[in-house]
């Protein structure tokens, strides 16, 4: 840089306070005593300043402006302006009430059109001249008020080209009665008599030479009116020989609409926000209402060869079932399908259904085995297939080709645990679709389940079979399954997209059409057609006038929409002026942002129904290793019991403890009849039923008795806890029992072999309350009131019992809150799914009105 | 809108809607030089003016609101008015309703003073160049980064647009001095 730059820079640092406290020492030393410095530093200043100045200058001049045109707006009192676009030289304006440079009243050779003809009034009524600069927008106001808005390039030549330097603008007016008398001038109009609001002349000439006005701009005309009137029209004055004037050709005045700040409007539907006062939300709560509202907006697609699911039945499930001892085993013991709609595009949609397997039993291989339809539907990409714990969840992408029913079967081999036999399981699923038809709906495809469970009718057996984990010799049958999981219908969302209100209803959408009272006024009538593409008019033609576009709407609409859109024309409501170059740049804004907003919500969509998902299999997770551990404590405990019980039995009985009792594991079978019965068995019966064991010895006459005997435990204002456990800590356990609830009583019997100690465990919401007695006994507890405490107190609290008891009770403490939190977390997204079924009914009407009928299913094909 | 606000957006780069708030005490100033012998093109310039003046005095550090704006601008409108009806037409002629305090006075006749340098330096400003005159308008008034006013202007990078401002201000500075 070169050495004055330099310089120059430091004096701006000086100036803008931003040397360091030691360059500005040295700097004012050095300006102390140098003149020259002194003196470019004071330039400096005052150029800054001068700049500064000039740029404040030009702000006046525009909010000068503004002012004005804001100003006369107000006035007229309707938010409406009246304002004329001049297009011909020669107006006298039939309408009520200035500043010019100068104001005289002689007259030039030749009038506006060439000829030397002059009316009365052009004699009586002084020129204002005003000296337009055609190179820069002007507006002027004449001494009765008008005010005129001349933008630059308004003026041509003879030959149509753009005039550029100075024109003299000449402006004549008459704006009240007195004026229109002393003009000489009067309201006829041939024979009738005209309420004039104000009649004026204008002229432009260049050098003495009358040019015309370039009619593509017009010069935008305000004149001032106490009262506006809807019928006012424009009408041309035509000099009569006898020096009057008469007025002819009428037409309609443009009327102007007066846009304001687009953020004080409300474009929400119109019922949505009485709906979510009615729902009990905060209406000032503008960010809420929003994030709702967007969210349900979507991504715009081709609708051509759209279809969608109107029936999906099971065709023939056929499943292997096998018989052993009277219990009924299956192979599938559980199927649950759903078909995500939501992942719906236009004619591709995923397939999936969910089985869950009896544990004895392992999948080897599933496969689509054959298709019957295959002109209707094709499959994308593989079948996925996750697997947790026994439940399996297939899901396979299907595009649709052709409208009909066709029937999905799938082929499951299975074999058995014992590895001696395997077995095909077969599935099929029945699918109807529907050609959408080409209807004004542009909204996703919606589906609402009806969703019954089933579950095998005797899944016990699966169950027992893992607890007495012991080979039995299967007896197979086959058995015809009615498997409808779920009844299945959808629709699809009618309505304007909110990605489309979310794109307007911003500041890009200031001082245009959009941004007016008028506009405001006709969208819940839009609202109501449900139909994008009547939005899409307004939006897409901003510089039509918006009754010409009302009557637009009307042609595309039907019934009550089209009566609102023709009352809406009627009022012959203009335009907000645009130049074309924004009204392009507009259109191509809406189409894209809207798409831009609809792909983001849609992503953030996805992500929350993904992180939905990983909670929910997380939930699961830990739901299964709960279910697990407590199989196993509840074994144990039943081991540990048994031994207590069973030595106690041969003590009383005076026979010694047999050596088998200390290998564990053996006692794991349950036998429910049969021939055999030593003591053995009646202690085991005594304790799976936990009722007193009295046995005496055949032989020696001697008793064995253990007694059980009931406690009950009544927990004060049960009800207010959204969930209660009662824990029994008995001392000679290593875990905990936990008390069932029966006819609204905690009871269970107590072995009288054992001390007891009870614990009770509520959460209201998150807030943990707490209860502990230790020495109980068999008796009836009431009244128990639980304290409110905190996790760490809780905790802590669990320190006085045995340590694996409460390393037992901990786990399942931990396990509770995880259980009151999930809760939870289901209940928001319950109540949240409530809400927005609930909104989507007043923010897209007409999808919910009279459902279709669903086609008969007709099966074609036998399955397999 | 408060005043407090007004002056806030006067400072934080946002002075288009802050002057147009500050119309709103324009038809107060109008009515005053209508009464007092002006037109509605006089009383355009004088309120201008005013604005300017109390511009000038908003972007003055140690600047501190001691009445309403308002009120203010009033004040000196009548001052300016006084100042120009005694320029049109001779001291004696100017009525004597035109009182102010020495406070006012002495700080006004400096404003005027003022103006009149100001609007000397304003128009040999307008000398150099619509594109210098742009680059420094959007630094100094506008207050843009020199990223912004370089992406604005066309210029590459951040860089060349910090050093064609110091041309330009030198351009301006050679000028000024010459006055």
């Amino acid at each position: 840089m070169r050495n004055e730059l330099e310089n120059i820079e430091i004096i701006e640092k000086y100036l803008k306070n931003e040397l360091s406290a030691e360059e500005k020492k040295v700097f004012e030393e050095q300006l102390k005593t140098d003149a020259k410095l002194q003196k470019e530093v004071e330039v400096q200043r005052d150029v800054i300043k001068g700049i500064e100045r000039i740029g404040a200058k030009q702000s006046i001049q525009k909010s000068y402006k503004k002012y004005k045109w804001g100003k006369s707006g107000f006035n007229l009192g309707l938010g409406a302006t009246i304002v004329i676009a001049v297009t011909s030289v020669f107006l006298w304006y039939n309408s009520n009430y200035s500043s010019s440079t100068v104001v005289d009243n002689v007259l030039p050779e030749l009038n506006e059109v060439g000829t030397k003809e002059w009316a009365d009034a052009d004699k009586l009524i002084p020129s204002q001249k005003f000296a337009i600069n055609t190179t820069s927008d002007t507006v002027i106001e004449t001494q009765g008020g008008i005010v005129m808005y001349i933008p630059q390039g308004s003026f041509l030549d003879e030959n149509g080209n753009i005039i550029t330097g100075e024109v003299e603008f000449e402006v004549k007016e008459a704006l009240d009665a007195n004026q229109i008398i002393q003009g000489g001038l009067s309201s006829m109009s041939g024979n009738r008599l005209l309420e004039s609001a104000g009649m004026f002349y204008v002229n432009a000439r260049k050098d003495g030479k009358t040019v015309q006005i370039n009619p593509e701009n017009g010069i935008y005309t305000e004149v001032p009116t106490d009262e506006v009137k809807p019928d006012m029209q424009l009408f041309e004055g035509k000099r009569m020989a006898d020096g009057s004037i008469d007025w002819i050709n009428p037409a309609p005045l443009e009327k102007f609409l007066t846009p304001v700040d687009i953020h004080s409007l409300n474009f929400y539907p119109p019922k949505y926000e009485p709906k979510l006062a009615e729902l009990g939300y905060d209406l000032s709560d503008r960010e809420f209402k929003d994030s709702l509202y967007y969210s349900f907006a979507w991504e715009n697609e081709s609708k051509n060869n759209c279809y969608r699911i109107t029936d999906i039945h099971n065709g023939d499930a056929i499943i292997n079932t096998y018989r052993n001892n009277g219990n009924l085993f299956k192979a599938i013991d559980h199927i649950n399908w759903t078909s995500h709609a939501n992942n719906l595009k236009c004619n591709e949609f995923d397939f999936s259904f969910e089985i869950n397997i009896s544990d004895s039993i392992r999948l080897s291989d599933l496969r689509f085995l054959k298709s019957s339809d295959n002109d209707k539907y094709e499959f994308i990409d593989k079948l996925q297939l996750n697997k947790s714990n026994n439940s399996f969840l297939f899901t396979q992408k299907i595009k649709i080709k052709k409208s009909g029913t066709f029937v999905l079967n799938f082929g499951l081999k299975t074999h058995y645990l014992d590895k001696e036999s395997n077995r095909h399981e077969n599935l099929s699923f029945v699918i109807t679709t529907k050609q959408l038809q080409n209807n004004n709906c542009s909204g996703p495809i919606v589906k609402y389940s009806n969703k019954v469970d089933f579950t095998s009718e005797n899944d016990t057996g699966a169950t027992s079979s893992l607890l007495f984990g012991r080979k039995l010799p299967y007896q197979f049958a086959q058995e015809e399954v009615d498997s409808v999981a779920e009844t299945y219908d959808s629709y699809q969302v009618c309505g304007i997209n909110p990605a489309k209100i979310k794109t307007i209803w911003s500041e890009d959408f200031n001082n245009t059409m959009i941004s007016t009272r008028e506009f405001e006024e006709r969208l819940p009538a839009i609202f109501g057609t449900c139909n994008d593409k009547v939005l899409d008019l307004y939006i897409n033609n901003l510089n039509i006038d918006m009754y010409k576009i009302d009557s637009m709407a009307a042609e595309i609409c039907g019934g009550n929409s089209r009566d609102n859109f023709i009352q809406f024309a009627t009022r012959k409501d203009g335009k907000v002026k645009i130049d074309d170059k924004r009204v392009e740049k507009l259109k191509k804004h809406y189409e894209e942002k809207q798409k831009l907003i609809a792909e983001a919500i849609a992503k953030t969509r996805e992500k929350f129904e993904k992180e939905n998902k990983r909670l929910n299999e997380d939930a699961g997770k830990t739901r299964a290793k709960h279910s697990q551990d407590e199989l196993k404590r509840t074994e144990d405990n039943y081991v540990e019991e048994f031994n207590l019980n069973l030595k106690e039995a041969y003590r009383q009985l005076g026979k010694p403890k047999p050596d088998r009792l200390d290998a564990k594991g053996i006692y794991k079978l349950r036998l429910k009849t049969g021939g055999w019965k030593n003591v053995d068995a009646y202690v085991m019966e005594s304790l799976d039923n936990r009722e007193t064991l009295d046995y005496t010895d055949p032989t020696t006459g001697k008793k064995a008795v253990i007694k059980y005997e009931p406690i009950s435990v009544i927990i004060k204002d049960e009800s207010k806890f959204d969930r209660l456990l009662v824990y029994i800590l008995p001392d000679q356990l290593n875990s905990f029992m936990r008390i069932k609830k029966e006819n609204g009583i905690y009871t269970e019997n107590l072995n009288e072999l054992m001390n007891h100690s009870i614990v009770c465990l509520g959460y209201i919401d998150e807030q943990a309350y707490f209860y502990s007695l230790d020495g109980v006994k068999p008796k009836e507890y009431s009244n128990i009131e639980l304290t409110s405490i905190s996790q760490q107190e809780l905790k802590h609290n669990l320190n006085r019992y045995d340590n694996k008891q409460r390393k037992s009770l901990l786990k399942d403490f931990d396990y509770q809150l995880f259980e009151v939190k999930e809760q939870k977390r289901q209940q928001v997204l319950i109540a949240n799914q409530k809400l927005s079924e609930e909104i989507m009914q007043v923010i897209f009407p007409c999808s919910f009105s009279a459902p279709e009928i669903t086609e008969q299913v007709i099966i074609e094909d036998d399955a397999y | 809108m408060d005043d407090t606000k007004i002056i806030e957006l006067l400072k934080i780069g946002k002075q288009d809607k802050a002057f147009l708030k500050l119309y709103k005490n324009y038809p107060q100033v109008e009515k005053l030089i209508l009464s007092k012998g002006g037109s509605k093109e006089d009383a355009k310039d004088v309120f201008q003016e005013a604005l300017i003046i109390f511009y000038e005095k908003v972007c003055n550090t140690d600047f501190k609101l001691t009445s309403a704006i308002g009120t203010y601008l009033y004040s000196v409108s009548r001052f300016l008015w006084k100042d120009e009806l005694i320029k049109r037409k001779g001291k004696q002629s100017v009525d004597t309703s035109f009182e102010f305090t020495s406070e006012e006075d002495a700080e006004f006749q400096q404003a005027i003073v003022r103006e009149a340098k100001f609007k000397q330096i304003e128009s040999i400003l307008t000398q150099i160049g619509d594109k210098c005159l742009q680059l420094l308008k959007m630094f100094y008034y506008e207050g843009l980064s020199m990223k912004i006013i370089a992406s604005k202007v066309g210029l590459k990078s951040e860089k060349i647009a910090k050093n064609q401002k110091y041309k330009c201000l030198e351009r301006a500075k050679l000028k000024v001095s010459e006055l």
